[in-house]
């Protein structure tokens, strides 16, 4: 019997370049640019790093500066009665105020994952978000409600880390070394580039993640991920995850305006 | 439109190829027209590794331009345009390959019934129908699999530029291509 001899690169180099060999049809190309002619590029404006000149990127900048003092002067109006009198939040990341959603949000049934709820319940009076940048740019917004009151912390880390996700997947698994550390990974059609709720329930054992996403939107189908951190160990085999789609918004109608009823 | 493609390939080498980047981003669609023009036959080549059938590889191909034209304003710095649209790719690629298994069975056992009277000579991969061996026992691979090997051994691309790509470790894709490289050896003794 013959002793298995293990592949050169310039074999399957070679392989591969005959199996791939021959070009697209002729008209792809210009296929592609009728598409993008007819396709309008997504824009920004929030973003500071991508304008063409450096007077759009004074601008930018200003309009950014402008708009974060507005927002910081409108928290400390509204929530100096509220968090502050809690004492200073965590400083690794935003703390979640746990509070019960008045619509009364569908109970978790049984299984890793499972089909889009019927009546998608919005995450409404979540008072705590979390804001990354993705490593494409984007910014995303995570609106956290936390009912089990343990969650002490979240990061939001990069898209793209599931081996292979399936549509409305939640996977999880703990830190190494860390069973309070939670990683939770979804792939939706939203990708990462949407405004995202996420929902704790209250035995810290099932985690509902609604997703709203533009219709006809742009977004690429990664996956994301976002690091939970709780106040007691939350062992990943014990976790359910939901995934909840909601409609698509139609231009003109903000996700906002869909999930805040 | 031709004439403009033709000049725009004077700007050769990275440098160009970042000056387009940066006038796409800016919203000209001739300059992204050139980039097209340039990475259509290794882009469409890299997704048909990927999925296999031709049609489907165009029809990836042009998803993922599209793409990355809609979102190129997004991307921060032109210098990395390449992995960003690599990335793009793959994950168009793998949207296809999705949508392809929810509506498609294949019975991988039974791909190849004249698979077995081909032989692999001992000295290595050399002929048409030893090519055709390894190609089927990469058809028979996972497509998580059949995208590091692409990326690897068809494009070329370093591991660390992989793991930038698909989002892990420089470790993990070490690992990932350690074992797609043993699926396909498996593969391919499974044939003999």
């Amino acid at each position: 019997m013959n002793e298995q001899r293990h592949l050169t690169h310039p074999e399957i180099r070679r392989a591969l370049l005959a199996a791939t060999a021959g070009g697209p049809s002729p008209d792809l190309q210009a296929r592609i640019a009728a598409g993008v002619r007819s396709t309008r590029q997504r824009r920004r404006p929030i973003l500071p790093a991508w304008p063409a000149s450096p007077t759009a990127g004074r601008l930018a900048w200003a309009a950014v500066v402008a708009l974060a003092l507005v927002t910081f002067g409108g928290l400390l109006v509204i929530g100096a009665g509220g968090l502050l009198d809690r004492g200073a939040p965590d400083p690794v990341s935003p703390v979640p105020v746990p509070q019960a959603s008045p619509s009364g949000g569908p109970e978790p049934s049984d299984g890793a994952t499972a089909s889009p709820a019927p009546t998608p319940t919005p995450v409404a009076g979540s008072a705590s978000g979390i804001q990354f940048m993705s490593p494409d740019g984007v910014l995303v917004t995570i609106d956290v409600e936390d009912r089990s009151g343990r969650l002490v912390g979240g990061e939001v880390g990069r898209e793209g880390l599931i081996v292979e996700p399936e549509p409305a997947d939640v996977h999880f698994a703990n830190l190494p070394g860390d069973p309070a550390g939670l990683r939770v990974e979804w792939f939706s059609p939203a990708g990462c580039k949407a405004r995202y709720g996420m929902e704790i329930s209250a035995d810290a054992r099932t985690i509902t993640i609604h997703a709203s996403y533009q219709e006809g939107g742009d977004s690429i189908g990664g996956n994301c991920g976002v690091t939970l951190r709780f106040s007691e160990p939350v062992p990943a085999g014990e976790m359910t995850g939901l995934l909840v789609n909601t409609p698509p918004v139609r231009p003109g109608q903000s996700p906002e305006a869909t999930a805040g009823e | 439109m031709i004439d403009d493609v033709v000049t725009d390939r004077a700007l050769s080498g990275l440098a160009g190829e970042q000056e387009l980047v940066a006038r796409a981003r800016a919203g000209d669609p001739r300059a992204f027209d050139t980039l097209v023009a340039m990475r259509l036959r290794p882009t469409f080549r890299l997704a048909r590794a990927i999925v296999g059938d031709p049609a489907a590889a165009e029809d990836v191909t042009q998803e993922a331009f599209l793409q990355a034209w809609r979102n190129l304003p997004g991307l921060r710095d032109p210098a990395r345009f390449d992995a960003w649209f690599g990335r793009i790719l793959v994950n168009a690629a793998r949207m296809h390959l999705r949508s392809r298994r929810r509506t498609m069975t294949i019975a991988i056992d039974e791909v190849d019934p004249e698979g077995a009277t081909l032989g692999r000579s001992d000295a290595g991969i050399q002929g048409v129908g030893d090519a055709d061996h390894l190609q089927r026992a990469f058809d028979r691979l996972g497509p998580e699999q059949r995208t590091i090997l692409a990326l690897h051994h068809l494009d070329e691309r370093p591991v660390a530029e992989i793991a930038t790509m698909l989002g892990v470790p420089v470790g993990t894709a070490k690992w990932r291509l350690h074992q797609a490289r043993a699926a396909l050896e498996r593969a391919m003794e499974s044939q003999r």
